[in-house]
């Protein structure tokens, strides 16, 4: 198995950081594809219900009234696409910093694996 | 021999997936996820923290490590893959080299080796192989390092150097093909397995529903009321439907008249393609507020919703209006026929309403039917047929077909727990082609499938073969192809003498007729035309279709009767729309109905020549593959047929030949045909066989009037009356003077004046009764005298 260890190694400090990178560019994208950031700026105003009025040679207050609910309607919609992109760009923004650990973490865990198991030799001796 | 260069570059990744396979590290990850979860809840008690510490560390330590070598391993896979490399092949050819057993041991003992052997249908047989046997060197080995990449080489190599192991291959007829393509079912299968494992790639992240998707245009009460949006995620396999798929995707991208309507009969189709559609539309949109959604009209609720016409135009209106509003929105309506038919009932016609939008492209249509409903109702419409363009289901694509065949067994094979071989996938193929109409190839092979899997399921043994195929299609269509029993196979080696009990003479037409049915039977006869197809040419009374019923009643049996058509009825401009259906009056077709009816026995087409040319065109098409479309574009089965057509045609030629050798003589009586014009020679060619049905011989003569007589022998004696025959009454018929330009014929109507009337009276007088005994006795006159014997 000694053939099998030593490939992991060289994959591990090669290839390995190749496909993180990948993986992690991906993973960002997806946060802003998940939480549709581009396509909620674009429809920024778009009014959240949208009621069609179907009716013909409509009155004053009816047309009043019809402008007004679309406008509580776009407002609803502004305050609620305004939250999701928000929560979408700190989700993003927490996911960079995390990639930051996970490059680090992934280039020392093969030493944290070998120093866990240290440690639990040290404790079982003690023991 | 795996190369050194793939050995240099994957020998770890080989190495360890022989000894420690990913199956086996999943199993054990999992296993560890449980047995860490419990360790940490060990934590929480003082007593065991110190121990509890230890082992859980020691556990999470081991998930880590199996953890980042699944991660080596998909990387490994993932880079094989991209070299174009195949890992199950790979690793199958890596464990037989490095195994210390024979090959072909080691072959049978590996993992993937022994799925392909028993889709192959010989791992049974190869197991029971004793050891020495299996221990044979191969001896023809030596091509095998240069033909690595080709798993049937592979295979053959290994495995037909061994004089036992050949007769096995030989016995289960492994082809090259089954082994290609068995293997390639266990690549894909884990392939597909290894795809879904990895929930981070690609794929499977954009298979998540983005937050935002359904706010682009924003929501709208009306339609949110009256349908859904299709699912993203397809509930069926989409795969072979790829064309349609693009097809329907060209035709919503144009800029004028951008509907499409989509037909085929089943459900599952329609289905698949409007998903698949959908799906492809989520995945190739780069931007997502172009992102075109498929949105599906339930009908139903409309209508139910709808109190009055008036209501129902509004509502439809309303959904309308919105779809074409919000602006990424393709409307469908499935079973569209039935939809304007409903909406017609209730006194809307639905089409208007939906004539401005099928005028301009702000909202796409596509709409889905069945064929025949399609043929009836859409087709023959200008107001829809302008606008709309027609996308039907392949049919012809083999290579889909056996594909999708390939997923819906593995589909099944996870369901119920069969395994079928690769020569049942291979029936289940040759079947939908031999026994079903051609337009519903994929709904067939799934029913067929399905209802496979549940019979064997159901069984002791739970490996599907190509008999247990056969015998569901026997016991859903009634047409005889699973095993041949011992009374058939007696039938089949003796047609011809069971055939000369009721046809005299003829010796020509009844070999040729038994040759076919033992050819159809024994399965090697081509499955995209009839069973077989001859033209009886011959004159009037000399057994053409006595032959034809003789072979119906044997063969078929007598519950299946010949399907008749007297085509002198068919001479007229309109001989092929009361054929094959009459578009414009809706009437169904004669030949179209009686095949549906019956799609399994002898149709016999009587005076041949006196058809019009459209219909001999017609079956032109039917006698070279074995079906025909109607008028409302549904394909019609005969293959499970015997297509008889009797002709007087040269019947003058063949009157004068007493004397002429016909069967040498036959080209030119056949040329005299063509040169008339009775028949085209292409016509002539699609028949099997032309066979002439010579003049009957004064012997023949005799032997008919026996005949005759033996039957009406038969039929009284079901009223329980004897009738003793007598050489005397067979020459007093045969000294009649009968015109014998009409063959035998005479003669029935001669036997009738003569005899059954006699009988008739004698039966009414009351001197005939049960158990009476008679004969005749001839008199002065040429006539007869009843006699009652006892």
């Amino acid at each position: 198995m000694l053939e099998v260890v030593s490939d992991y190694f060289s994959w591990h400090y090669s290839q390995s950081f190749k496909d993180l990178s990948a993986l992690i560019s991906r993973f960002g994208s997806f946060i802003l594809k998940f939480f549709s950031i581009k396509i909620l700026i674009k429809t920024f105003f778009t009014p959240w219900k949208l009621i069609i009025d179907h009716s013909h040679n409509r009155k004053l207050y009816e047309i009043t009234s019809a402008f007004v609910i679309t406008n509580i309607m776009r407002l609803i919609g502004v305050i609620i696409r305004t939250f999701v992109i928000i929560m979408g760009l700190i989700s993003y923004l927490i996911f960079n910093l995390i990639s930051i650990f996970i490059y680090i973490i992934w280039f020392l865990i093969p030493l944290i694996l070998l120093g866990i198991v240290f440690l639990l030799f040290q404790k079982l001796v003690n023991i | 021999m795996i190369n050194r260069d793939i050995l240099k570059k994957y020998g770890a990744l080989l190495k360890l997936e022989k000894h420690f396979p990913h199956r086996n590290r999943r199993k054990i990850k999992r296993f560890l996820s449980y047995v860490l979860a419990l360790s940490a809840l060990s934590l929480i008690l003082p007593s065991l923290k110190l121990i509890g510490v230890i082992i859980t560390a020691a556990l999470l330590i081991s998930w880590i490590k199996l953890a980042l070598l699944e991660l080596y391993f998909y990387s490994k896979y993932d880079l094989l893959k991209n070299e174009g490399l195949s890992f199950s092949l790979l690793s199958l050819e890596y464990d037989i080299q490095t195994s210390t057993k024979s090959k072909l041991n080691a072959l049978i003992n590996n993992e993937i080796g022994i799925v392909l052997l028993a889709r192959l249908g010989v791992l049974i047989d190869l197991k029971i192989l004793d050891k020495e046997t299996l221990n044979q060197t191969v001896t023809n080995s030596t091509k095998y390092e240069d033909e690595d990449k080709n798993v049937a080489n592979f295979i053959f190599n290994i495995s037909l150097g061994n004089d036992a192991t050949k007769e096995i291959f030989r016995k289960h007829a492994v082809s090259e093909k089954q082994i290609k393509r068995s293997f390639s079912m266990i690549e894909t299968a884990f392939d597909t397995q290894i795809e879904s494992e990895k929930w981070w790639s690609n794929e499977n992240l954009s298979q998540i529903k983005a937050i935002g998707d359904d706010w682009a245009h924003g929501q709208t009460q009306i339609l949110e009321r009256y349908g859904r949006f299709v699912s993203s995620t397809a509930a069926i396999s989409v795969d072979a439907y790829k064309e349609e798929i693009k097809r329907v995707l060209v035709v919503i991208s144009k800029q004028h008249s951008p509907h499409a309507i989509v037909i085929d009969d089943s459900d599952a189709g329609r289905t698949a393609v409007i998903e698949g559609l959908n799906q492809k539309l989520q995945k190739d949109s780069l931007d997502a507020s172009s992102k075109k959604r498929i949105f599906l009209i339930d009908s139903n609720i409309i209508s139910q919703n709808s109190n009055s016409p008036q209501q129902f135009e509004s509502e439809f209106s309303k959904v309308l209006y919105e779809a074409a509003r919000i602006g990424n929105i393709i409307c469908a309506i499935d079973n569209f026929p039935i939809f304007l038919d409903s909406t017609k009932n209730i006194g809307v016609e639905a089409i208007s309403l939906m004539q401005d939008y099928l005028k301009g492209n702000v909202l796409p249509f596509i709409f889905l039917s069945d064929s025949a409903a399609y043929y009836q109702k859409i087709q023959p419409r200008n107001d829809i047929g302008q606008y709309v363009e027609l996308v039907q289901i392949k049919i012809k694509d083999e290579e889909a077909l056996l594909h999708f065949i390939e997923q819906q067994v593995q589909i099944d094979e996870a369901g119920y727990g069969v395994f079928y071989t690769y020569q049942a996938i291979e029936a289940v193929f040759d079947a939908i082609h031999r026994y079903f109409s051609t337009d519903t190839y994929k709904e067939k092979a799934l029913d067929l499938i399905n209802e496979v899997s549940v019979v064997v399921s159901q069984s002791k043994h739970s490996i599907v073969l190509p008999e247990d195929i056969l015998s569901v299609i026997e016991d859903k269509t009634g047409i005889p192809a699973g095993a041949i029993s011992e009374g058939e196979k007696d039938k089949l080696l003796n047609l011809e003498s069971l055939l000369h009990a009721r046809v005299i003479g003829q010796n020509e037409a009844v070999v040729s007729i038994s040759q076919a049915l033992r050819r159809s039977r024994s399965g090697i006869s081509k499955t995209d035309r009839p069973i077989g197809s001859f033209l009886f040419l011959g004159p009037t009374g000399v057994g053409k279709t006595e032959t034809t019923k003789a072979l119906s009643d044997i063969f078929f049996g007598e519950t299946i009767p010949l399907t008749r058509f007297d085509m002198s009825e068919f001479s007229g401009e309109d001989a092929l729309s009361r054929l094959i259906g009459d578009s414009h009056t809706q009437n169904q077709g004669l030949l179209s109905n009686a095949v549906r009816e019956r799609q399994y026995g002898v149709l016999l087409l009587d005076e041949f020549e006196k058809a019009s040319k459209e219909v001999h065109n017609l079956f032109l098409q039917i006698l070279d593959e074995g079906f025909f479309s109607d008028v409302f574009g549904k394909h019609v089965n005969v293959r499970n047929m015997i297509i008889i057509a009797t002709s007087n045609a040269g019947s003058d030629i063949i009157m004068n030949s007493s004397g002429i050798d016909l069967v040498n003589n036959k080209p030119q009586i056949i040329e005299s045909i063509v040169n008339r014009g009775i028949f085209r020679p292409e016509l002539l060619n699609r028949f099997d066989g032309v066979i002439f049905f010579q003049s009957l011989s004064e012997d023949n003569m005799q032997s008919v009037v026996n005949l005759m007589l033996k039957g009406l022998g038969k039929r009284l004696k079901e009223k329980g009356i004897e009738l003793v025959i007598t050489p005397e009454m067979v020459t007093t018929l045969l000294n009649r003077k009968i015109d014998t330009h009409f063959g035998a014929r005479p003669l029935n109507r001669l036997i009738a004046d003569l005899v059954e009337e006699k009988v008739a009276e004698g039966l009414i007088a009351g001197t005939i009764a049960s158990g009476t005994k008679i004969t005749f006795i001839p008199n002065s006159n040429n006539e007869f005298d009843l006699k009652v014997l006892e």
